[in-house]
This record gives C-alpha cells, sequence and structure tokens, in this order.
C-alpha cells in the first residue's frame, strides 16, 4: 500500500516535533518550519520504525520535505 | 542487608555558560535550554584528575554521615577518564591519597554512563560476599579532557563531576531487582579516538530511544512491579531530549522523572547519582535507575526503601 502524505504528516505531529502545524504541508521544508536536527533525528527514528526501512546517513540530507519520504518510502 | 546510605557530590569550581557559547555553534538559546538542557557545566582545572574531584566527593561525603574514612573496608571507582595513565588503577592513587589501611579493597570498573548501576550492584555484591559494613561507589569523569571544542555535539553537552556513595550495612535503599545488557557491534558510536571523544548523536539517540524502554519494562515485568507503583524514573541524564524521549515512549508522569542537568550537564556515570542525591533522605519506596551510554553498555535497577 502507498505512503500518503497525511501519513507522514501525522508522524511529524505524533513524533513531538516542534513543526509548525500550520506551515506543516507536503513541500514545507521541515526545518524551516521549526524541526531542529533533534525532531528531525526523532522523524527519522519514527519513520524506520513505522515502514521498517533504513535511513542511512547518506540519505538524510535528502530527506527535507513530506515529499521527500514519501518518494524515499514508496521506492523502497 | 547491604544497601544505599548516602550520596555526595563535587564539581570543579570553573564554570562555562552555555548561552554565551550559542553563536560560536550556530544555535539558538531555546535549543539550548530546551533540547541539550544544559545551561552550565563545570570543567576541571588543567591538574585536576579524577582522583582529585573524587576526594571532594569522599569529603562531602564524610561530612554528611556518622561513619568515618576508617570505617571505610573496601572503594569501587567508576571511570573511563582514570588517573594519570591508567596504570595503576585511579582507586590505588586514592587510596594513598586518603592515607587508608592496606585492609581496604579497591579497583575500578571502566564503564561511562551505565556506570553508576553496574558499579552499584558490583559493590553491593562485592560487600556481601565479603562481609563488609561500609565501602564507597565513587564516580568521576572529567570528560572535559577528551572533548573536542570544535565540536558542538559533544562541546555544549558533557560537564565534569564526581559523586561518592555510602554503601553501608545500615541502608536507606537496597536494589531489588536489576537487568542488564551490551551491544559492542555499536561501539563505534561513542568511542574515544586519538585521545578525543567522538560521538554519532544519531546513533546514540536510536540506540537509547529503542532499547532503554524495552529494558525498562522487561525489569518492571519480571520484578512484578506495575509502572505506577515505581515513584520516581532517575534516567542517566544524557540530555534534556533523551530523557524527554524516554518519558514519551514509557508513557511515564513526568513529574516522576527528574531532568537535573541544567547546572551540570551529562556528567557521565555520575549522573543518575546527582539526581538521585536529592531523594535519598525521602519517603520514596520503589526508585527506578536506568543507565546507558559508552558500549554501548545499558543496565537499570529498581531500589527500595529499606525497612528495619
Amino acid at each position: 500500500m502507498k505512503v500518503k502524505s497525511d501519513d507522514i504528516i501525522d508522524i511529524i505531529k505524533n513524533a513531538g516535533t516542534q513543526a509548525d502545524a500550520l506551515l506543516l504541508n507536503e513541500y514545507a521544508i521541515l526545518r524551516d518550519i521549526g524541526c531542529d536536527s533533534l525532531d528531525m533525528m526523532n522523524v527519522f527514528l519514527h519513520i524506520q520504525e513505522k515502514y521498517d526501512v533504513e535511513i542511512d546517513d547518506d540519505d538524510i540530507d535528502k530527506l527535507n520535505t513530506v515529499h521527500d519520504f514519501l518518494n524515499f518510502i514508496n521506492k523502497k | 542487608m547491604i544497601g544505599i546510605k548516602e550520596i555526595a557530590s563535587y564539581v570543579p569550581d570553573e564554570r562555562i555558560l552555555n548561552f554565551d557559547k550559542c553563536d560560536h555553534y550556530g544555535v539558538t538559546r531555546d535549543f539550548v535550554k530546551n533540547k541539550i538542557g544544559v545551561l552550565k557545566r563545570h570543567i576541571a582545572e588543567e591538574n585536576e584528575s579524577c582522583v582529585d574531584m573524587a576526594l571532594g566527593a569522599i569529603k562531602s561525603l564524610m561530612s554528611k554521615v556518622d561513619t568515618t574514612i576508617d570505617d571505610i573496608e573496601c572503594i569501587v571507582f567508576v571511570t573511563q577518564t582514570p588517573h594519570a595513565e591508567g596504570l595503576p588503577h585511579s582507586s590505588a592513587y586514592l587510596h594513598g591519597k586518603l592515607d587508608l589501611h592496606s585492609s581496604v579493597a579497591c579497583f575500578d570498573v571502566s564503564l561511562g554512563c551505565s556506570g553508576y548501576v553496574y558499579g552499584l550492584n558490583i559493590i553491593c555484591g562485592f560487600m556481601n560476599e565479603s562481609k563488609f559494613k561500609n565501602g564507597i561507589l565513587v564516580t568521576s569523569d572529567p570528560y572535559s579532557k577528551i572533548i573536542d571544542y570544535n565540536d558542538k555535539n559533544t562541546a555544549l553537552l558533557f560537564g565534569d563531576a564526581a559523586t561518592a556513595t555510602l554503601i553501608s550495612d545500615k541502608p536507606r535503599f537496597v536494589i531489588t531487582d536489576s537487568v542488564y545488557s551490551t551491544d559492542g557491534t555499536g561501539l563505534s558510536s561513542l568511542i574515544k579516538s586519538n585521545g578525543i571523544l567522538k560521538m554519532n548523536g544519531r546513533e546514540v539517540f536510536n540506540f537509547v530511544a529503542q532499547n532503554i524502554p524495552i529494558q525498562v519494562k522487561k525489569l518492571l515485568k519480571d520484578a512484578n512491579i506495575s509502572i505506577d507503583q515505581v515513584d520516581l524514573f532517575v534516567f542517566h541524564q544524557g540530555s534534556k531530549f533523551i530523557v524527554d524521549t524516554l518519558v514519551k515512549r514509557l508513557g511515564l508522569d513526568s513529574s516522576k522523572v527528574p531532568i537535573v542537568l541544567e547546572n551540570t550537564g551529562n556528567t557521565v556515570s555520575s549522573s543518575i547519582p546527582l539526581a538521585l542525591e536529592g531523594y535519598i533522605n525521602s519517603e520514596l519506596d520503589l526508585i527506578l535507575l536506568s543507565g546507558f551510554g559508552v558500549g554501548l553498555s545499558w543496565g537499570t535497577l529498581i531500589i527500595k526503601k529499606y525497612k528495619v
């Protein structure tokens, strides 16, 4: 089953990040809307656990938006 | 019954205020306060070693108890930044500086942030088998000596401190249950290389977030204790973010989880006794202690108020 943007948005909200909920959409750059480096770490872990995917350190710089996460997961 | 009687601590005089360093490291005050959780760190003087800091903690301990230094029958010294070159062991230096009797048993335990939990079980077991009445568990790590101050991942986090715990046959708290783990395949996440501490923050975060809740739940299940029965959860104070993560993942009442690294930083094996120090004379019944870090090594135990 394909992952949808709302699934990723829910993860980001439930992970307890400081992302501004009003600005959170598929194309918003997460760091620009309040996610700091530790929030991102938390999001990476939640994504890994939920979708059983491995996010390598090399992948991190490419994962900046909900859309990036969708592409990453749906390609796996 | 052997257990914890009293705890005392020592921090060096020199201190660094993290807010003064925000611009240098390109971080915000909000990040320092609410994520790292460290506003102030103490730094040992250049010639001040783990043994000197331990002496400060023991002096403070002796001022709080009726026991005298001549009553002490063993010292277990937890450190990973040993005195001089690490040979002989730091506890031998401490023995000499305290001018203790030759009958006093002294040895080191080389562990980091799990060291207090392991050390507590080691000294209690050792004293029980040896029929000792009084011993001291020391933790002391001047990590400032191995920090790269160009590395913001570690430079804003770690502080120097030492603690001394009086272990006695007239305890206030005794260990009831414990569980320990090691994962040597993950050791490169937190390692000293060329004299400098290297930390992969993401790997350490994943390790803690994924493994500590499992260990805590296993211990409580094995001990037949519900999470609500525990009066206090004292986690290693790795960072505010890591303790907050454990609160969330375990579904804990945050009022039962002290976060006390604001004025000391992550003090490695001293962080748990520093947090516990304020509760040792309380009326709390069950306290869970959980340490995790270098190794990777993690251990969790429960102490219970001892009633004669």
